[in-house]
This record gives structure tokens, sequence and C-alpha cells, in this order.
């Protein structure tokens, strides 16, 4: 199943919202309303195909939602927020996919602009072992 | 007045001498006043404050953002430098920072450098589990900055919602707002690191304070 990069990057969704920020890089990421539900589907541990099938159930549904569903999963592979590890997919059942004012959108958006200002806050306070922050320190 | 420095603290009783002395031990020798703005603390800061600061307010328990706008609201000053009381200045720190403010007169906020240093009552097992950053490192530490006190009336104050990261949404505010910026190479700040900095202790807290600023943005 896909995890989230837990080293390097933290979650969250509200209001519908999922956020994704690397605490490495700052930056960070946000999607559509339906990249949101995958997202947070994902987090649970669901599997694509399950992802797939519910919102197949939504009446108009593109054609092409598998490879939507595919090239998502594969951005979010790339930018390294998710990795892949042999653990079985969650079975459990999900709620509805309820996609709004037909938006299938599926597009994983990259922000850059406060790179500076989060890689430098005292919320990197962290232990030695641990993989962040990578600071623009002085050499 | 020419600069107040803005302390706001919460139990950093044995911190908050250290921190007043760095600002007394200042090069830069212009008219300034200091205001300890006491967050409710369960120790002796308060007492600690009253014969150390300015001026010195205790108010109910709020957190940093409340604090440092009750210490806005106080200040006299045409700057304004937040200093947080378990953190030190650099000697120099505000002869560099005024420099780059008075170089030119658009200019809104000046940031230096910090740099971190372990608090020394720490004992060696607690050393070895920090990270410490020993060269210096930019960013929005309220203790780096010099402010011009104008900009909070067009920019607004802290958002005191957050509990956390108040710093960070102001500057993000700020930026937005076309703020003429400028960072400088000297370290300013000499940031202490402790068992109970509040990056350390609420990490889960300040991240999800982090994704609620980031969300307004997207």
């Amino acid at each position: 199943m896909y995890k989230l990069n837990e080293e390097k990057m933290f979650y969250d969704i509200a209001d519908g919202q999922a956020i994704v920020i690397n605490f490495v890089t700052g930056m960070y990421y946000g999607a559509s309303a339906l990249g949101s539900m995958v997202l947070d589907a994902l987090m649970q541990g669901k599997a694509p195909k399950q992802i797939v099938d519910l919102i197949k159930n939504n009446e108009g549904c593109v054609v092409d939602i598998d490879q939507r569903v595919e090239r998502f999963i594969a951005a979010l592979t790339e930018k390294e927020i998710f990795i892949s590890d042999d653990q079985p997919y969650s079975q459990e059942s999900m709620g509805d996919f309820v996609v709004v004012d037909g938006d299938y959108s599926l597009e994983l958006n990259e922000f850059a602009e406060v790179q500076d200002l989060l890689l430098a806050d005292p919320v990197h306070d962290v232990e030695a072992d641990m993989g962040w922050p990578r600071l623009k320190e002085e050499d | 007045m020419k600069l107040s420095i803005i302390m706001p603290v919460y139990n950093a009783g044995n911190y908050l001498e250290e921190a007043v002395e760095s600002i007394s031990s200042q090069i830069w020798n212009g008219e300034k006043e200091i205001i300890i703005v006491d967050d409710h603390s369960e120790d002796n800061s308060f007492a600690k404050a009253q014969s150390l600061g300015d001026r010195v307010i205790s108010v109910e328990h709020g957190g940093a953002a409340k604090a440092r706008n009750i210490g806005l609201k106080m200040a006299y000053g045409e700057y304004i430098l937040f200093l947080d009381a378990d953190d030190v200045l650099s000697q120099d720190a505000l002869v560099n920072l005024f420099i780059a403010m008075e170089e030119k007169s658009d200019c809104d906020v000046v940031y230096g450098k910090a740099k971190d240093f372990v608090s020394p009552e720490l004992s060696s097992e607690q050393r070895a589990k920090l990270k410490v950053r020993e060269n210096g490192y930019g960013g929005v530490l309220p203790g780096c900055g010099l402010i011009k006190k104008s900009v909070f009336d067009r920019s607004g104050y802290f958002d005191e919602n957050l509990s956390s990261g108040e710093t960070v949404d102001w500057m993000m505010n700020v930026k937005e707002a076309g703020a003429v910026v400028r960072e400088i190479n000297q370290v300013t700040l000499r940031r202490r690191l402790h068992m109970t900095n509040t990056g350390r202790l609420k990490r889960e807290e300040e991240m999800k304070n982090y994704a609620a600023i980031l969300r307004k943005r997207m």
C-alpha cells in the first residue's frame, strides 16, 4: 500500500482541503476537492482500485478516471509525498466519493513561495537523529 | 522613543535576566524601552520581570501572539524588536540592524541571522539529543527582526487564534502587502536550545498550525 513519507512530510486535512508540507524543502502541496479525497483515502491505506470504483459511482464520471488517479498517485510518489510498502491495503469500507460540480480534476499543486519562512521557523527543533532540518546554514 | 523591545515571557524566569542583559550590553546606545509581557507564568518570571523591564505587565494566559500584540499596543518606539525571553541578542545586533534599516529609507523590516546555542544547564545526555545549528541561518525568528512600527498599522497584528507559527503567518502577510524586507548576513540572535522549546514539545500542534496558515493561502 501507499503511506505518507513521514520523514519529510506532514499531512493534514480540514474542510475537505488536504495539505502536505515538506519540512525538508519548505514546499507545500494542495489538491482539488477530489484530489483531497483521494489523498485522504490513500492516507487511510485504501487501494487505488477501491478508490477508483467509488469515484465511478458518480453519475457522469469521466471515462479516463482510472488514468487520472494513476497519474495523480504517480505525482504523489514522484514528489516523495507517498512511498509504497509491502503492507496490505485496508479492507475497511469507505464512504461515498461525492464529486461536486462535475470536477474530476486530479492535479497536485505545488507551492514554493514560503520556503525560506518555513525552513527557518523554530518548528524545526528536532532530535539529533532525525532527518531535518536542512537549513541554509553558512559554510 | 526610537526602539521598543517587546519580550513575551512564559515560564522562562531562569533565562530572563540573561536576555535583558543582552539588551543592556548592546553597542547601539539609542533610546529604547524594554516591555515585558508575562503570559501568566507559573514560575518566578513576573517577579523577575518587574526588576528588569521598563514596563511590565502580567496578562491572562493567551499565548505568544496575544502577548506580542499587547506589547505592541504598549510600545512607544518608532521601531519594534521582539526578543523571546529564553534567547539573547548578539552584542552588535542593534547596530547592524539599524545600519541596514537606515541605509534605505523605504525599508520596513530588516532580518539578521540566528545561531543556536545549548543552554548550559543541560546534561551531556540531553545535549546529545539536540541538533544544533552552529552556523548562522536566515529566517523569521522574532529576535532576528527590526520592524518599523508603522508596518503593523498597515499589515495588522499577530493572529491570536494561532498557538504557534504566528510570526511566519504575519511575515507572509507583510510580504504579500508589499513591504520592503532586507536581510543581512550578520548573526543578530543567539537562540537557546533547551528541553522545553515549544517546537519540541508541541510538534504535532505546531504542524497543524502551519497547515492552517498555508491552507488559507492555497
